[in-house]
């Protein structure tokens, strides 16, 4: 091969590599469950947010639509929200909280076949007020681990308070551990120790 | 002779003085009356139905969070659409957006935009795609002293710019690309290319002890922080940027302008400095290979927090690219509020 051959053949790599068809601007084949944990005083809030690629939008919405009419209710969507938080287990200083949901709202059907519809979901766990020092919430999100990718962040808390320490996740982000630490007997007092 | 004389002397010194200590505020206030006078000229060009479809109140809280990555027929914006405009009121509207940013900022959008209508010209999806389909709109009638927000977005970019008189902000912005290298006019384009180059830069800096600490042991596949996330603020991890040497915050300095930096310059040098007090309680993380383009990486202060997060949606993973730029403190523009 000659050295003109081989450096046209360079520039045709090049300019297809440059040219490239991409047409896949969203996801695709993997659901991105991406997770917010905030811890008050009284109680743990998550908001999840579930998103199907279109590869696989179809394993969920098979789960979410379940009377199969092409239309996400509000029924079904709590539905899916009660059966995703069973495959979610907490517990705060190795007791277990149950989880609730507070809501959950699906995009359109066309949009959840597309790749970038989601479902948010917002679930509470209440317990009992919490003493000064430190405490550990560990987490475990067993929905979907097939096709499942995994965010997990703490968002700082409301009451200053409350101080957020070490996060510590698996590499995949499934198993979760905040560890936080109360500073005032009466954490919701504003006023300085 | 003396009085005059001693008259000419204290002028100068005065005229010079002025041009010393307000270098920022002449430039604030010129970068003020610009930009009002862009957008003043922008809304000449249009007839009565475009003026009302650009306005929006300032207060309007829809408006202000209608903005995404998706393109817009997954997530409908308002406004005026580019492709809707004439030749004149489009040219007009560019103006405007050149008056409110920096050249290398302009440089940018424009980038981006441009590889909006690369990915319409490769014709691959029924999505639409393009230089037509972004969107300009106001919130609050634009002003040299009133607060108002010039908004610009689509498919991978929403620019959220509050201005009152010299100050200005551009938190939360989206600013994302695919594909992210292509050709234009002859020349290769890489509209987030410096970013993507500086930040590898400034990971390859760190020295062993400050790796272990920013190379995150797990992975960060998308934003945390992205569209439907105001007001959170996230919990920072990495490394603390207190450890760095004077080179490597010089270098986190120059990524982080690649975000600040996309405002006109005298905002953009008063947030810079603004950014610069507060390295000792900022933090830089990064998740994924030592490579450029390929891994998630998040500069967090106190008033700056910027995630960069290839897409690994099918294809190259350098070739597409998200990030975020906001300010938990002042996103919106909230304390130019009375």
């Amino acid at each position: 091969m000659t050295r003109r051959s081989i450096s046209l053949l360079g520039v045709l790599a090049a300019s297809w590599w440059i040219a490239a068809p991409t047409g896949w601007t969203h996801r695709l084949d993997e659901c991105l469950q991406a997770m917010r944990v905030n811890v008050a005083t009284d109680r743990l809030t998550l908001d999840l947010d579930l998103t199907p690629g279109a590869s696989v939008a179809g394993q969920v919405l098979a789960l979410l639509d379940l009377d199969a009419d092409g239309e996400i209710s509000a029924t079904e969507s709590v539905d899916y929200a009660r059966r995703l938080l069973r495959d979610v287990a907490v517990t705060l200083d190795g007791r277990g909280l149950s989880l609730h949901v507070v809501s959950a709202d699906a995009s359109p059907l066309a949009h959840l076949k597309s790749g970038d519809g989601r479902l948010r979901i917002r679930a509470h766990a209440g317990w009992d007020a919490l003493g000064t020092g430190t405490h550990v919430l560990d987490l475990t999100n067993r929905h979907l681990p097939s096709i499942s990718v995994y965010l997990v962040n703490a968002t700082k808390p409301a009451d200053p308070a409350l101080l957020l320490g070490r996060q510590v996740r698996n590499p995949h982000q499934s198993e979760y551990r905040l560890e936080f630490t109360i500073t005032r007997q009466d954490a919701t007092d504003p006023s300085p120790p | 002779m003396r009085k005059p004389r001693r008259f000419t002397v204290m002028a100068v010194w005065l005229w010079a003085s002025l041009l010393g200590v307000v270098p920022v505020l002449r430039a604030a206030e010129s970068a003020a009356v610009r930009v009002t006078q862009a957008a003043d000229a922008f809304v000449r060009t249009l007839n009565e139905s475009q003026r009302r479809g650009v306005q929006f109140e300032f207060n309007d809280a829809a408006q202000r969070t209608r903005w995404s990555n998706l393109p817009v027929s997954m997530a409908k914006r308002a406004g005026l659409r580019l492709g809707d405009l004439t030749a004149e009121q489009r040219a007009a509207a560019m103006n405007l957006l050149r008056a409110a940013l920096s050249e290398r900022g302009y440089e940018k959008i424009l980038g981006i935009v441009q590889s909006d209508e690369v990915l319409r010209r490769q014709g691959n999806s029924t999505v639409p795609f393009g230089q037509d389909e972004f969107f300009i709109s106001f919130m609050g009638k634009p002003s040299v002293s009133a607060p108002w927000m010039l908004q610009f977005g689509g498919h991978h970019l929403a620019l959220n710019l509050t201005m009152a008189g010299d100050q200005g902000v551009l938190t939360p912005s989206l600013i994302a690309v695919q594909p992210a290298m292509f050709e234009w006019n002859g020349k290769t384009v890489r509209p987030m290319g410096r970013e993507t180059d500086k930040a590898l830069a400034l990971v390859q800096s760190l020295d062993a002890t400050q790796r272990k600490a920013a190379v995150l042991a797990f992975e960060m596949r998308d934003l945390a922080l992205g569209p439907g996330h105001d007001g959170e603020t996230i919990a920072p991890e990495g490394v603390q940027v207190a450890t760095f040497s004077a080179a490597q915050r010089q270098l986190l300095l120059e990524l982080v302008a690649e975000w600040s930096g996309i405002i006109h310059d005298a905002a953009a040098q008063r947030k810079l400095k603004e950014i610069e007090s507060k390295l000792d309680q900022t933090w830089f993380a990064w998740s994924g290979p030592l490579e450029a383009g390929k891994a998630y990486f998040r500069v967090q202060g106190p008033t700056l927090i910027i995630e960069y997060a290839p897409q690994r949606l099918g294809g190259d993973v350098t070739m597409h690219i998200h990030s975020m730029v906001r300010d938990p403190t002042n996103d919106y523009g909230k304390q130019f509020l009375p």
